[in-house]
């Protein structure tokens, strides 16, 4: 019988899951289901009855679960109808409960949208998981030179001797150049890439067949937008438009417009073949043009192998005269490891510096939330007292309280979406990049803020509400409520002291930051930056060797004092180091130093004092031959106690490569420079990097800029003058100038840009430690009322109530400094360790930080204190 | 007047046939027979809640039995609305169908 019983059992779960989702106090439900498995059992066997068992309950819930949440909607009501009403009778918690949530949702949503762009870079390519970028590492004799680029001939030998690979892409991006459609001049951003470019990367061509659009010289492929507003009624394909004014390339095939998360952005692609004509066939035979080159490697290769394999010169044998390792990086790490830093290029250093931000107001916004939440809620001890008087559960409170908490934080969720939306722009501004909160990105970023928002009601919510639900209700409708319990007083200064300590940090980061970037506006670079305008050449070499005529043309004009023209504009490039043979020493000990073409007058233009020696003489030939002119650096470093006169080659190997790429022979040319004169030192680059030894050759035929002195009172006036002087020296060539000060400022745009984020964010986490220290007092102050209102009675006159509330908290803020300074002191040295030419940390930073945080915190403690005091003692105490 | 739907209609005449023995296995097995279709507990249920929220139905707790495994019957009785309401059910299933006669649907197939 016991037996049979069992075997005619229906499932337990099922059972159990009757109960649990239809409402079936006395179990009629779960009757009604094992009766009717029984009789199954009985007619038509165990197995059958089973499944029909099953059957019958999985279509039954649905049923089962809209009737309970009808029947509990009348509950929900209620405790929304209280959530509400809790709200609007307590607006200033509810306000700065919410507005702190809003805020800190809002920066972390933005942050994430960033983050989400930033690695999305290059993410569409549908073989992307197979491309790789090469770069290069070369141990020299006392450096080791990192590149990420290569010269022409690597990628066909690679391709020849490496059979990991598939395909092979050479790219190299020209920047802005200027093109001429028809009369039309204009500049367009330009890539070379080779034949294989649209079957590798997957920037989708409209029409044009991909294998073919890249393959002849002189060929171009461009963008929809180019086509549709240079040729908007007309078939652009077989349409020649010239390059840099004098190169014809005609129109092979159209492609979609770049995606914005693309990191190279081109207008136009030219085929890398075209380089032979515009570069010059010297230049392009011998293999000396430098490129990116990405890979395509076959299914199931190994990068690291491949790596490996190419980093050892027996496997590899491509022309190398010093140790080099070859690295493959993926491409979906381009964008933000960069191997070498580009102005462009995202950092992931920077997503963590801005996530790093968004958490820390974050978690301000949610101790505030916490801290407000608990004080909020013992003003509700007496609700709380009633309802468990009538008989509800401390179950029942708990999940009144955490739904209460939820809702606050899914509210602050939907306002911070509104919010992230209209600042967005304000980011943009200050990042520099262009995101957009669109339907596509924002719901996963939406969904994921979403779970944060209901943790950190939960976790916002579980305490108080694990608090507030254990009252006893027979103390709280007498009055007391034991809130002043020591741990849960001690928890909320921690909060407090953490919530202080952050946002005391970030002001000493604002400080430093502050100091640091000023400190470099403000150093001497060793040249003058105001007031020169400079006029950039595109490389072109035929308008810098008119530079006497154009000089001549130009100085006619009163207002413009000088001009001069270099290679490099003086604060933007610090120079690549080269090996050069100095006098008396052996080949092989080579001084470093980077080269620099200047013009005759660069020196005494940009006021870098000479020490000795004389400068070049304007339009000496043996000047031009065989003068060099050295920065005090270089003569530190090469250790020469007199200088001038000495004598430097400028002794090159020359590598001959045959067609398959290998170095077959090498020869040397050397040409004898003499030392004219030396230089101050002045900063070529940032003031991130150290100088370097400089040596400079005075070469009219290597001119990329001019650069005039202008009076800057009439600044427009000589702009237009130019601008038409320029239309007869070069008709096809745009006018394309700038200051030289707004030039070298761009070199610290993202410090900058960084310097603001923070000062915005240390301003956003002080307003929210200080809303929450606005809330936490008046709740202190409510608590300690009929106290303060005995001792007005007794003769306490205000101040002496403000000594005695603010007492407290100031020793927390005591405490937020021990904490804030180290940690603050430790991240921040690191930051300045990035910069040669840095301040030293001052303890003035500190205490200016400190000092402005108690003042803020002593404003607001007194504001409360006085409202609080200033209360009539009469209707405090009136009640006992 | 207060029109019943469809499945409180067909349950509350199953509960008024079925009298004394009216819980809800019975009147599954009784609506599958009639219907000819596979009815669930959960289809069942909740009319039978409904109509207790109208005040069609009420019910009351039977005595447990074995083949339960020792649960409870929840036996529903028409109240005096309910047979109303199935009067009303009838009277206008009657004049809907009046002066219709038999077969002429039939033959429109």
């Amino acid at each position: 019988m016991s037996d049979g019983n069992k075997k005619n059992r229906p499932p337990r779960l099922g059972s159990w899951l009757v109960g649990r989702v239809s409402n079936d106090p006395f179990g009629a439900k779960t009757g009604d289901f094992e009766e009717e498995f029984r009789e199954n059992v009985a007619g038509v066997g165990f197995l059958r009855a089973y499944l029909i068992y099953w059957k019958q309950l999985f279509k039954s819930i649905p049923g089962f679960l809209i009737f309970t949440i009808i029947r509990s909607g009348a509950m929900l009501k209620s405790y929304f109808k209280i959530a509400i009403r809790n709200l609007l009778k307590n607006r200033i918690y509810s306000l700065i409960n919410i507005t702190g949530l809003t805020i800190g949702f809002a920066c972390c949503l933005i942050v994430l949208l960033y983050a989400q762009s930033e690695l999305s870079y290059n993410d569409f390519h549908d073989k992307g998981d197979r491309l790789y970028r090469v770069l290069r590492e070369t141990t020299r004799p006392n450096r080791i030179s990192r590149s990420s680029t290569a010269f022409t001939r690597f990628a066909g030998y690679a391709q020849d001797n490496l059979p990991e690979i598939e395909k092979t892409v050479r790219i190299t991006s020209y920047g802005e150049r200027l093109i001429i459609i028809d009369d039309l001049k204009v500049k367009k951003q330009i890539l070379f890439a080779d034949s294989t470019f649209f079957d590798v990367f997957s920037f989708p061509l409209q029409s044009g067949s991909k294998d073919r659009v890249l393959e002849q010289p002189n060929s171009v492929v461009v963008s929809k937008s180019f086509a549709d507003q240079y040729y908007p009624e007309e078939e652009p394909f077989g349409k020649i438009i010239m390059y840099d004014g004098k190169f014809p390339l005609t129109i092979t095939g159209i492609m979609a417009d770049i995606p914005e998360n693309s990191d190279y952005q081109f207008d136009l692609a030219v085929s890398f073949v075209s380089l032979r004509t515009i570069s010059g066939t010297r230049m392009y035979d011998r293999g000396a043009l430098s490129h990116t080159t990405f890979f395509l490697l076959k299914e199931n290769v190994s990068a690291a192998v491949l790596e490996e394999k190419m980093s050892n010169r027996m496997t590899f044998k491509y022309g190398r005269t010093y140790p080099t390792k070859y690295y493959l990086q993926p491409l979906d790490k381009m964008h933000t490891e960069p191997w070498l830093q580009y102005a462009n290029y995202g950092d992931i250093k920077n997503i963590y510096m801005l996530s790093g931000l968004a958490i820390a107001i974050l978690l301000i916004a949610c101790v505030n939330y916490i801290n407000l939440s608990s004080s909020f809620g013992i003003r509700r001890s007496k609700e709380v007292g009633l309802k468990k008087a009538v008989g509800a559960g401390r179950s029942m409170l708990v999940y009144q309280f955490l739904g209460e908490s939820i809702f606050l934080a899914v509210i602050a969720l939907v306002f911070s979406v509104i919010a992230a939306y209209l600042f967005l722009p304000v980011f943009n501004e200050l990042s520099g990049r262009n995101i957009i909160l669109g339907l596509s990105q924002g719901i996963e970023i939406v969904v994921l803020l979403g779970i944060i928002a209901v943790t950190v009601g939960v976790i916002a919510g579980l305490y108080p509400a694990l608090f507030i639900s254990g009252f006893k209700p027979v103390n709280v409708i007498k009055g007391k409520t034991n809130d002043g319990t020591s741990s849960s007083s001690l928890l909320r200064r921690c909060l407090v002291v953490f919530q202080f300590s952050v946002s005391l940090a970030l002001l000493i980061g604002m400080i430093v930051f502050r100091e640091q970037l000023g400190f470099i506006h403000k150093k001497d670079l060793g040249f003058t930056r105001e007031n020169i305008l400079t006029i950039s050449l595109f490389e072109d070499v035929r308008i810098g060797d008119r530079y006497n005529t154009i000089r001549d043309e130009f100085l006619k004009n009163p207002d413009i004092y000088d001009m001069t023209a270099m290679h490099y504009i003086p604060g933007t490039y610090s120079g690549y180091l080269d090996g050069y043979v100095l006098e008396g020493r052996p080949k092989t000990d080579k001084a470093q130093m980077a080269l620099f073409h200047v013009s005759a007058n660069y020196f005494e233009f940009f006021d870098i004092p000479l020490k000795s020696g004389r400068c070049f003489e304007p339009g000496s030939q043996s000047d031009i031959e065989n003068a060099v002119i050295l920065n005090k650096k270089a003569v530190e470093m090469i250790g020469w106690d007199n200088p001038i006169g000495k004598n430097i080659k400028f002794y090159r190997e020359k590598i001959r490569y045959n067609e398959k790429g290998y170095a077959s022979s090498s020869h040397s040319v050397d040409k004898d420079m003499r030392v004219i004169g030396i230089i101050e030192n002045y900063h070529g680059g940032s003031l991130k990097d150290d100088i370097k030894p400089m040596i400079f050759r005075y070469r009219p035929d290597m001119y990329d800029y001019f650069s005039l002195k202008i009076n800057p009172d009439r600044t427009n006036k000589i702009i237009s003058f130019i601008d038409e002087k320029w239309s007869h020296i070069a008709p096809n060539v745009f006018l394309d100038y700038f200051f030289n000060d707004d030039r070298i400022a761009e070199a610290y745009k993202s410090e900058l840009r960084n310097a603001r984020i923070i000062n915005i964010s240390s301003i956003i986490a002080i307003m929210l430690a200080g809303m929450g220290l606005i809330g936490l007092l008046s709740y202190n102050l409510e608590r300690r009322i009929k106290e303060l209102g005995i001792r007005k009675v007794m003769g306490a006159a205000i101040n002496n109530l403000i000594i005695l509330i603010s007492k407290d908290f100031l020793y927390l803020i005591l405490i937020s400094n021990i904490i804030a300074w180290p940690a603050a002191y430790f991240i921040l040295s690191k930051w300045l360790d990035s910069y040669v030419y840095r301040i030293e940390m001052n303890l003035l930073y500190f205490i200016e930080a400190g000092a402005l945080t108690a003042l803020a915190a002593l404003t607001i403690i007194c504001a409360q204190t006085i409202k609080a005091a200033s209360r009539n003692p009469v209707d405090s105490l009136r009640y006992d | 007047m207060n029109l019943l739907g469809r499945a409180e209609e067909l349950v509350l005449l199953a509960v008024w046939k079925l009298g004394d023995d009216a819980y809800c296995v019975p009147i599954k097995k009784h609506l599958v027979k009639t219907t000819g279709k596979d009815w669930v507990f959960g289809a069942v249920y909740a009319p039978l809640e409904r109509l207790e929220k109208k005040g069609l139905l009420q019910s009351s707790l039977g005595d447990p039995t074995p083949e339960r495994g020792g649960k409870r019957k929840r036996i529903y009785k028409l109240t005096k609305a309910g047979v109303k309401a199935l009067i009303e059910v009838k009277k206008v299933e009657k004049a809907m169908w009046d002066n219709i006669s038999e077969g002429v649907l039939e033959k429109l197939l």
